[in-house]
């Protein structure tokens, strides 16, 4: 079974390494989906609205490294 | 056909760049394994992992034709995010000196003195040195096969310029690490993964928007507005850690980095 936790880590850790990152960035996804339809955002900047924050998420996550060890 | 190439242009820059890096990995140590215990073991670790990888293809490739196209791009463009991102976080890190930059040499000092001092090498057969061999190939290629298929989601004309960036990279860095016959040290790996992160990113952000039914300005040339403007992102976000960082002492600094 030690062979399957290693092959798991290795398989997690290609996508996973700050899990704040990967965490805000899952929610960020679930919340662009559920609330911008229903917001009545109209199409053209929904696009520009989901890249917008995942910008705001990379800025965070690498500025919470720059503060802390 | 401009529609075709908006794609195909990035598709193939993303591959090339990203199967660059691993590949470079890899030869860095079958080179350290191959010249320490001996290359019968370390050629035939590398050949197994190169069938393996053959293998995740064909199963792979063949169980993504199977799934609806909406779902495989969010499914593909959320793992593709990911990827990119870590990518992406780790290169401006490295730009802020927060984290090592990434050292080829070294890792290839390290892995020979490692190797030199590891048992069971017998005058036959070298288990550790193909296991090595194996495990490292396996490992970097397992990474250029999910870049190669997340890049060609939703659109199976991707799969060739993409595949040719790949294969390209493949003999390039086998050709150079043939005629120099050391690790690639020279080649800017540190701004080949900032570029890569950028356009993974951009790629994963596109595959998200297409599976949740967005509409992207520009259509599929959204994709270059994707690039710049993570590179924006990037560009301004360095001189920021870098700042934060000196305000926070030097205690911060040059953190071992884990992979890539």
């Amino acid at each position: 079974m030690k062979w399957l936790h290693h092959v798991w880590q290795a398989i997690a850790g290609l996508f996973v390494d700050d899990r704040w990152l990967a965490i805000a960035t899952l929610l960020w996804l679930l919340i662009a989906w559920w609330l911008l339809p229903r917001l009545a955002v109209p199409l053209t900047w929904q696009g520009v609205i989901l890249f917008l924050g995942i910008a705001a998420i990379l800025v965070w996550t690498s500025l919470r490294h720059g503060k802390s060890p | 056909m401009l529609v075709e190439w908006s794609h195909a242009g990035p598709t193939f820059l993303a591959a090339l760049l990203a199967s660059t890096v691993e590949c470079i990995e890899a030869l860095t140590v079958v080179l350290a394994v191959g010249t320490v215990r001996g290359w019968r073991s370390a050629l035939a670790g590398s050949a197994l992992a190169l069938i393996v990888l053959l293998v995740i293809v064909a199963i792979a490739g063949t169980a993504l034709t199977r799934i609806p196209l909406g779902l495989m791009q969010l499914v593909v463009g959320v793992l593709l995010l990911l990827f990119g991102l870590r990518w992406l976080h780790k290169a401006i890190l490295r730009a802020a000196g927060i984290i090592a930059k990434h050292d080829e040499a070294g890792i290839y000092a390290r892995q020979r003195d490692t190797l030199r001092h590891a048992a069971g090498r017998s005058d036959g057969w070298d288990a550790v040195a193909f296991a090595v061999a194996f495990k490292s190939v396996t490992l970097e290629g397992t990474e250029v096969v999910f870049i190669v298929l997340a890049l060609t989601a939703g659109s199976p004309g991707l799969l060739l310029p993409a595949s040719l960036g790949a294969l390209t990279a493949l003999a390039v860095v086998i050709a150079l690490g043939i005629i120099v016959h050391r690790p690639l040290a020279r080649v800017p790996e540190n701004a080949l993964k900032f570029v890569v992160g950028i356009l993974l990113t951009a790629f994963g952000t596109f595959w998200c928007g297409e599976g949740l039914h967005m509409t992207w300005p520009g259509g599929d040339w959204a994709i270059l507005w994707l690039v710049a403007g993570y590179l924006a992102c990037a560009a301004i976000t360095i001189p920021l850690c870098r700042q934060r960082n000196t305000l926070h002492g030097a205690s911060n600094t040059h953190r071992p980095e884990t992979r890539p």
